[in-house]
């Protein structure tokens, strides 16, 4: 992986995630550390977000109080962020009609 | 496939005495109507399945409603007759909502159907608003704003009561959604082919015309050059208006968004938007396919698979997507669609 795609990536990341703690309406706050680490505080204590390693077949770690839950893609993190910040909220699968196939 | 078209309106807005016109039309002879969210029907004087429960009759036939539970079961069972060779092999659906009826649920349940490989496809949503009224009920009914919202087609209904139609309602019309052709109907006269979809439609040309809904909230045009700074560029319609609490959204993007982008692109509209996403519409330029657009189609949280049109409609080939909605975040939209994008161009660049 690119240095520069990486770092693409953690910045929109970042900026995603300011977006989304404003549209969800939540008290939080949202910041880059120096070690490149996402934490983002809340009443309940402070969630980190960083990179899982390559070993792993995810691409995030969010460290919860001292437990970690992984997401493969960013709409996965969404997914774990807004769970622990909202333990009221419950995501909304998708469900996906099929059409008779018309294949590109 | 099937088209399932909606017809909703308020409360005495005309949608009977519409429907009743239009069935008239020869061209509809072979339509199965669904009023409210109950009753399944068969008509057209072909197609006549009288039932026990309840019977309306209409000039142009029959009217049978046999209450089998909610609006998926009815399809379901209006699909598998129709399978059977129980009643004629009609060509449309005609669903006349209730005039309380949120349209959201009802359009959600025909994409559920069509989702389980019954042949249906949604159609045009059609919404008649009453000249004389309309304008009492959009102040008051927030299901009528919710039905004017959601539109591919407005018929502006009791004309020849008023004369003219108010300027103040038509404003109002425009301001909450402005994409949809706005016609009118004198006595509930109006062309049915210019309201509902033909049964030969493409499957892209069903999506209610995916060109006008992209083209009519965003006339700038105005977009950043594919690739500049190297980040995906995104325009927002400045158009995105807010009548009452309705948000009109429109997305572009100039850059190819990879397929997998879309998917979970789609998962995340379904996990943090699908109580507010009244609709959704777009024209998407995935990656994979540079010449067959995907066309995709939602409702709360269910979605079609993307359609592929043969080809670009314009030599517009951005990607466009337009989101009706509460609770819609165009800086969350906008930022969404730029991390999926680059953390998946991020991987295919990793393989």
């Amino acid at each position: 992986m690119s240095t520069s795609g990486s770092e693409r990536t953690d910045a929109a990341v970042l900026n995603l995630l300011r977006a989304s703690i404003a549209m969800w309406g939540l008290d939080a706050t949202v910041a880059r550390l120096q070690d490149g680490t996402i934490a983002i505080g809340h009443a309940g204590g402070e969630l980190r977000i960083g990179r899982a390693p390559p070993a792993l077949p995810f691409r995030w770690l969010v460290a919860i109080e001292g437990r970690q839950r992984a997401a493969s893609s960013v709409t996965g993190l969404l997914r774990v962020v807004r769970s622990t910040l909202d333990p009221t909220w419950r995501p909304g699968r998708a469900r996906i009609a099929t059409l008779p196939p018309v294949a590109p | 496939m099937i088209p399932v078209t909606v017809l909703t309106g308020y409360l005495g807005s005309g949608k009977t005495t519409l429907l009743a016109r239009l069935l008239k039309d020869p061209a509809l002879g072979r339509t199965a109507v669904i009023i409210n969210e109950f009753g399944a029907v068969g008509i057209d004087h072909d197609l006549v399945e009288a039932s026990e429960e309840s019977f309306v009759e209409l000039d142009t036939g029959c009217i049978c409603c046999a209450v089998r539970g909610d609006l998926e079961t009815t399809l379901a069972d209006l699909v598998g007759r129709r399978a059977r060779g129980l009643v004629p092999a009609f060509e449309r659906v005609i669903i006349e909502t209730s005039g309380l009826a949120d349209p959201a649920p009802v359009l959600n349940a025909v994409m559920s159907e069509a989702g389980r490989g019954a042949g249906l496809v949604l159609g045009r949503v059609v919404t008649t608003v009453d000249a004389a009224t309309g304008l009492a009920s959009l102040d008051r009914e927030p299901q009528s704003v919710r039905q004017v919202a959601v539109a591919d087609r407005l018929v502006l209904t009791k004309v020849d009561l008023v004369g003219t139609p108010p300027p103040d309602l038509l404003e109002r019309i425009a301001t909450l959604n402005r994409r949809a052709p706005l016609l009118t109907a004198v006595y509930g006269q109006t062309a049915a082919i210019d309201l509902l979809d033909g049964p030969s439609a493409a499957a892209g040309e069903m999506y209610g015309g995916v060109e006008a809904w992209l083209g009519a909230d965003d006339p700038s045009g105005s977009r950043v050059p594919a690739g500049s700074n190297h980040r995906d560029t995104l325009r927002t319609g400045h158009h995105a208006r807010h009548g009452d609490d309705i948000q009109c959204i429109t997305l572009r993007r100039d850059d190819p968004l990879p397929a997998v982008a879309l998917t979970l692109l789609v998962e995340a509209l379904a996990d943090h938007c699908a109580v507010g996403l009244l609709r959704l519409k777009g024209i998407v330029h995935v990656a994979e396919s540079p010449e067959r657009p995907a066309v995709i189609h939602g409702v709360q949280h269910v979605f079609h698979e993307p359609s592929w049109l043969e080809r670009w409609p314009s030599a517009d080939r951005s990607t466009r997507l337009v989101l009706i909605g509460r609770g819609l975040s165009r800086l969350w939209l906008e930022r969404l669609l730029d991390a999926l994008a680059t953390e998946v161009a991020e991987v295919a660049g990793a393989c």
